[in-house]
Order: C-alpha cells, then structure tokens, then sequence
C-alpha cells in the first residue's frame, strides 16, 4: 500500500464520493478509501486559511525567539507538522496539511534566499520550484498553477524587467503563460487515472491564458494589444470547442475568461464611454446568457441549462448568495443634507458615531 | 479527462445508490448529459454586476445633462420591466428560471439605486436619508417574499445591514480612530434583527430556503461585529461573551441540522477572532503569539472534530 498519498484507485474512490455525495460513514466508503479522508470544500478552505494563520504564527514565535529570523525552524516545522498529518493522520486534500506543507517550503526557500542574497531571478525560480514540488507532493492544482505563474516571473525577471506595469514589454513571460495554456488544453485529451491530474491540466488551462494577457494588459502600443485580443479569443474559441467536445467546466470557464480579456482589449474601438460599454456588455452577456438559458432548457446534444442532480454544492450556494448581497448599492450621504453625527441606534448610525 | 464511470456502476450494483442516480451519473460520466448551470449563473452574474455598475457611473456622473426626473423615471420603468417578467411567470403558474432569477435581482438594485438616487436628489428624508435604506429592505423582503426570490431577500437584508451602518465598514473594524466598537454594537444588533425576522419567517411557515438566508446572514453579521467589540477596549468583554454565544450556538446548529457550514463559522471565526484579541492583547508579545497559535490549533481540531461527526462527504 502506497502510504505517501492515496493511490489513484483510492483518489477516485474518494472523488465518487464527493461527486455523489455518499457520506464518508457509508460502509463501503472507508476500505475503498484506504482510509483517507478528505474534507469538504467549505471545510477545507477554513482549513487553509486556520493552517495559514498557524503558519504565520509560527514564524512569528520563532521570530521572537531570536531563532535566527525565523523562516528556517518555522518552515521545518510546519513541514514536519504537515508530513506528521499526512502520513499519521491520512489527510488528504484537507486544507491545513496543503498549506502547511507549501508554507513551509516557501519558509525554507524565504531563509536560503536570505542567506545567499540570490538575485530575483533564482529566488524566483525556488518559489516555482517549492511551489511545483509541494502541488506534486499534495497532488495540489493551485499549487501547481502558482509555480507556472511564479515561472513566468521569473522569465521575465531574467529578461530584465523588475515590476508589473513596467514600461518594459514582458512579452516572452505571455508567450511562456499562453503556451502552458496551450499545452494543458491540448494534454487534457489524455485520460488520467488520478482527477488530481486532470484537475491540475484544468487549472492550467483557466489562469495560464489570463496570466498571458495581465502581463500585457498595461501595454498600449497597437501590435501588443492586438496580440493579446486575437489570442485571447482564439484560446476562447478553442477551449469552447474543446470543452463542449470534452464536457468540462474548466474549459468552459476558460473560454468565459479569455473572451473577458478580449472584451477588455476592444475597449478603445469606439469613442464610448465606459459607463456606456458596461451597460452595453452587460446587456449583451445577460440576453446572451437568457437566450442560451432557454434555449438549453432542453437539452441539445446533451447538453442541458437545467440543474443536474441534487444542485450544487452548499459553497456555490453561498457564494451566490454573498455575491448577490455584495451588489446592493452602498449607502452613502446625500452631500448637501448630511450631518454627521446623525446615526443613532434607531436611526441606523450609518455615520458609525454616537 | 477523467471518467469515474467504472466505480458508478459498481456503486448501483451494489446497491450504494439507487437506479435513477446511478443512470444520471453514468450518463454525466460518458456526456450524455452536461449541464452548463453553473456556466450560465457565473455569466448572468456578470451582467448584472456589469449592468448595475454601468448605471451607478450613470447616475453618479451624468446628473445635469440628463436631469434627475428623467434618470429617475427611467430607472423606474427599466425596475418595473425586470419586475414585470417575475411578475409575468408568478401569474403563469411557472417556475422562474435561473434567468429570470437574475433579472428579478437586477430589477432590485436597479429599484435600490434609483430610490438612493431620488432621495441624494430630492432630501424627501433631510437629515434622517439613512431611512430610506430600511424602505428598500421593507420593499425588498416584501418582493422577496411575494415572487420567492432568495437573492432579492439578500438585497434586502444587505439594504438592512446598511441602515444599521455597516454595509461596506468591514475595513473600519480594523482602523485606529475608536470607531470598531459602535460598528461591532450595531453589527450585533443587527444579527439579531436579522434573527428575530428568521424566527417570524419560521413561525409563519415561510420558506425553509428564506431561514437558510437569514441564519448565514445573522451568523456572518453577528461575528464581525463581536470582532469589532473585541478589538475596542471599553466593550472587549461584551465582545467575548457574544463571541462565545455565537460560535456555541453555531456548532450546536452544525450538530443538530448537520450542517457544516455553521461548524466552519464557529470554529473559524471563533478561533481568529480569538487569536487577533490574544496578539493585541497579551504580553509579552511571544506568549500572546504562542496563545493564539494554540487557539488556532484548538479551533482547527474542533472544526476536525464535528466534520468527522457529521461525516459529510468529501
């Protein structure tokens, strides 16, 4: 038995469960499992961000402790801690031990780079390392993800650039971000045993090409802005074909993000003003979206806008519900008429003072 | 690609779930269905964030050339269109789509700034403008309740948090002018408005999805606002004291509606609340930041604990 993580049997077992629903007290769960557990993803981003502020802390305490800055002890520790959860405990995917573990290593990276006072660019190139090593270890896709990114970084470090926004043109790290796009998208045809593996490819294959057209978004000159619209919506035109052919969200959500891009770079084609396009675009995308709502109620080729199964999960759920609040016109003071000092208890002390 | 077909099939074979979930889930797994549900809420959302934003610049830059009489009976005609189609479907007999969902939620805030609009404009409300924000939420949840739109009740209830002063003051919790603690108070007071309308809407047998709104809501509320007790000196022991009602009433609600949610704000919020008051607090400054990495640790291992109780799955 592989001991390290789930073995791919066990990780799709584990994945069924999630995609079902079945609860892991279920008796055919746990031996298929191998006796991992998982959290939920609700659960699991409170565990990253708890584990976070531990690691933090921690090397705060060793920081305190005049153990030399810190870093060092603090990121063996968290790692050990991390290694400990794992391989005793049999977290998998739970949050706490994924940040731990990546903490850890970035704290250990953080202390060589202090100690050898490496330039930009090979401190960079050890954060994408850590960061690549810790997505591998934990089957991780965001961790894995940040090491392209921090790749990219570093390209553009060793071309001479040093900020993003620079006038400098960081074309070479867009190039190197749209072609990873490129070849998750392209490698996603495979079929993997692991859904880790998959799901690494699908994360790729969303922030790569967004990350192409940030490092290019504040260049003005006609040649770049042109290049970044065209591969914009030529990776959104793929990934949309790719991905109805597939049936995959991601690609889908990729294809969403890059036409976002490409809507950006047309911003200038008319003298409009921005109010103006976002009504405009908005209008687009909601009678777009309304069209395609209805017209999908029922299903073409399988494909459907109705709701499958037993709806989503509780954090889309949520996040809907926080986003619809987040929408509500702010209050704020009529100028003329306001007078501090007005909120009361009764009267809602929207000034916040008494 | 991945396909989980294989271990589908064993699952109906051996009965762990049963023939319609079994064919659903094979034909997900080999495409034969595919639904872009989630696609579709992520695109409407857009638009109307996209929509809303526009006419906020509107009506933020384009006073004098338009007039406010003309803005404002604009807004209400295009409010009064979107209310129209949920109104439309109600008399049909239909369900409303997702679409129409947000069409209805962008008939509300379209409703919600031309009156914010009216009032910056006309003063109908002097000195005392705040009110107009507890018509929105009385206008809102009356809608909410009439067409049965849970993302018109959180407009109303984010109109509501507004009245109370602390829609958008999130930040103010965490700035040094003394303004934490009346902010945390008048949080608190508003999770438990929130709270009494939850009870009313169980006890006059409104919809179970409406209590689900207001809990999450008078949860999120009520704890930001016993931070903001927390971090203000004069009103720190009334903050811990709600912290700890708040975070044992949630696992005690987690527990009970085996809801997972509830144990994540209790553990969570509980916890960081806990170790931000520890670090301000206690000195030296290396046994407060041992005292609150031990919270953190406590708090992780609470929130381990009631997960594996509730065994939800992964």
């Amino acid at each position: 038995m592989n001991s390290l993580r789930p073995t791919p049997p066990q990780e799709r077992w584990m994945a069924v469960a999630a995609r079902l629903r079945i609860p892991l007290d279920h008796p055919w769960m746990p031996t298929r499992m191998g006796g991992w557990t998982a959290s939920s993803l609700m659960a699991r981003c409170a565990f990253f961000v708890l584990g976070a502020v531990a690691g933090g802390l921690t090397v705060g305490v060793f920081n305190l402790l005049h153990i030399g800055d810190g870093f060092l002890p603090a990121g063996l520790t968290m790692l050990i801690a991390a290694e400990w959860l794992i391989l005793r405990k049999r977290l998998f995917h739970s949050g706490v031990e994924e940040v731990l573990w990546a903490g850890g290593l970035l704290a250990v990276v953080v202390a060589v780079v202090e100690a050898t006072g490496d330039s930009g660019v090979r401190s960079t190139l050890l954060v994408a390392l850590a960061l690549a090593i810790a997505g591998f270890r934990l089957l991780n896709p965001l961790f894995t993800t940040l090491a392209a990114v921090a790749a990219s970084l570093a390209i553009d470090f060793a071309g001479g650039h040093r900020l993003i926004g620079e006038p400098d043109v960081a074309v070479t790290a867009s190039v190197f971000c749209y072609a990873t796009g490129v070849i998750a998208l392209l490698a996603g045809r495979f079929e993997f045993r692991r859904p880790s593996h998959d799901r690494m490819l699908s994360w790729l294959a969303v922030i790569m090409p967004l990350g192409g057209f940030l490092w290019l978004v504040s260049e003005h000159s006609l040649a770049i802005r042109i290049f970044t619209g065209l591969a914009g919506t030529a990776f959104g035109v793929a990934a949309l074909i790719i991905g109805v052919r597939r049936r995959a969200h991601a690609l889908l959500i990729a294809c969403l993000v890059c036409f976002g891009c490409a809507a950006f770079q047309l911003r200038d084609l008319t003298a409009l003003s921005i109010k103006v396009k976002l009504i405009l675009w908005g209008s687009a995308a909601l009678l777009l979206a309304l069209g395609l709502n209805r017209y999908l109620r029922t299903p073409r080729r399988g494909i459907t806008s109705r709701q499958l199964g037993e709806g989503s999960s509780a954090a889309l759920d949520l996040v809907q519900l926080a986003s619809a609040a987040a929408l509500s016109p702010k209050p704020s003071p009529a100028a003329p008429q306001f007078k501090g000092g007005g909120g009361t208890f009764s009267g809602g002390g929207a000034d916040g003072s008494y | 690609m991945n396909s989980l077909e294989s271990e589908c099939l064993e699952l109906s074979a051996a009965a762990v779930i049963d023939e319609a979930a079994s064919a659903r889930a094979v034909a997900q797994e080999r495409g034969a269905i595919f639904s872009v549900f989630e696609e579709l809420r992520f695109v409407l959302y857009a638009a109307v964030a996209a929509i809303t934003t526009g006419l906020g610049l509107v009506l933020k830059y384009n006073l004098d050339r338009i007039g406010p009489v003309t803005l404002i009976a604009a807004l209400a005609l295009i409010a009064a269109g979107c209310y129209a189609t949920a109104l439309r479907t109600r008399f049909k007999g239909k369900t409303r789509s997702l679409g129409g969902d947000y069409v209805l939620l962008l008939g509300a805030l379209i409703a919600s700034a031309d009156l914010g609009y009216a009032e910056s404009q006309f003063h109908w409300l002097g000195s005392e403008w705040q009110w107009h924000l507890l018509m929105l939420a009385v206008f809102h949840a009356a809608t909410a309740y009439a067409l049965d739109s849970r993302l018109v009740l959180c407009a109303s209830l984010a109109a509501l948090a507004g009245w109370f002063g602390i829609e958008g003051h999130i930040a103010a919790l965490f700035e040094a002018n003394g303004s934490a603690g009346a902010l945390g108070a008048h949080a608190v007071i508003c999770s438990v408005t929130i709270l009494v309308c939850r009870a009313a809407n169980h006890r006059l047998g409104g919809s179970a999805q409406f209590d689900s709104v207001f809990e999450n809501f008078a949860a999120n509320v009520g704890f930001w606002g016993a931070l903001g007790l927390c971090l203000n000196p004069g009103t720190r022991l009334a903050g811990i004291a709600i912290l700890c009602a708040l975070a044992a009433a949630c696992v005690a609600k987690a527990l009970s509606s085996n809801e997972e949610v509830f144990a994540v704000y209790g553990a969570a919020y509980g916890s960081l609340t806990l170790c931000c008051l520890e670090v301000q607090v206690i000195r030296p400054l290396l046994l407060g930041a041992l005292l609150a990495l031990a919270t953190i640790i406590v708090g992780a291992m609470l929130l381990w604990n009631i997960h594996r109780r509730l065994k939800a799955p992964p």
